[in-house]
């Protein structure tokens, strides 16, 4: 993507089971609300938010921290939502046993 | 973590042939169950195990594969069965297609981290393009055994 139209955040993962397939399909049925191209990058290893495979690669334990970037016509408000999914607790997720 | 070090080859189902999601995570619990991998007293609270994993969102992780697993103290150690579904089967996966590779994992309780590796591992090589392809292509449990091995030894890029 290129740098002047992208939008970038970086978020914090909080959870104590890290990135697992659970908070990845919610990071990817929120990718498929917007338009817009939306990655996901850990350390070196950027992902198609919209692909649930490719996001199990990102490998993203607790306390890691992602930098989410959108380009389209709606990047800014998918920024702001997958940054607020990332501050919520993923409907539960450490309550959860999976 | 290799995949021939968790996934049962006695329990490989090379021509899954059931009509639900439901039908294929018991065709492969019970095959966990018949190679001995699983005790058959420990089969059907497995499969309820798997099945409520499911209903907090389905497993189909998209491009065809699907990764229903549990953990569950009857087991000591990560294992896994490879079921291959020709027809497809529907797994109410996100991108909406029927999945025609399902990896079944069940992990004990205490190491929580087994079965997250166990599916990292996974994909990883089910992004490899010949891994998939030769894996559906596969005819026998001894086949996909011979790809197992070879995807563990980076021999297929």
């Amino acid at each position: 993507m290129s740098q002047d139209s992208a939008i970038r955040r970086e978020v914090t993962v909080k959870l104590l089971k890290g990135l697992h397939l659970r908070p990845l399909a919610m990071i990817v049925r929120m990718a498929m609300q917007f338009d817009s191209t939306i990655t996901l990058t850990n350390g070196s290893k950027t992902v198609n938010a919209r692909n649930q495979m490719d996001l199990m690669l990102l490998n993203a334990g607790n306390g890691s921290k992602i930098v989410v970037e959108a380009e389209g016509a709606d990047a800014p408000q998918a920024v702001e939502e997958m940054a607020r999914l990332f501050d919520s607790d993923f409907d539960g997720d450490d309550l959860i046993d999976t | 973590m290799k995949l021939s070090d968790f996934v049962v080859p006695e329990a490989i189902l090379a021509d899954l042939q059931v009509e639900s999601k439901t039908g294929a995570i018991r065709a492969m619990v019970e095959a966990l169950k018949n190679s001995g991998a699983i005790k058959p007293e420990d089969e059907s609270s497995i499969v309820d195990a798997v099945l409520k994993r499911e209903e907090l969102g389905s497993t189909g992780i998209g491009n065809g594969v699907a990764v229903p697993h549990t953990k569950h103290p009857s087991v000591d150690r990560l294992i896994a069965t490879v079921a291959l579904a020709k027809s497809g089967i529907d797994f109410a996966s996100l991108d909406g297609e029927d999945v025609f590779i399902l990896f079944l994992l069940v992990s004990p309780p205490d190491r929580p981290g087994d079965h997250l590796r166990g599916l990292e591992n996974i994909s990883r090589h089910l992004r490899n393009q010949n891994f998939c392809s030769f894996l559906r292509q596969a005819r026998s449990g001894e086949e996909v055994v011979e790809l197992l091995t070879e995807a563990d030894g980076d021999q297929l890029n």
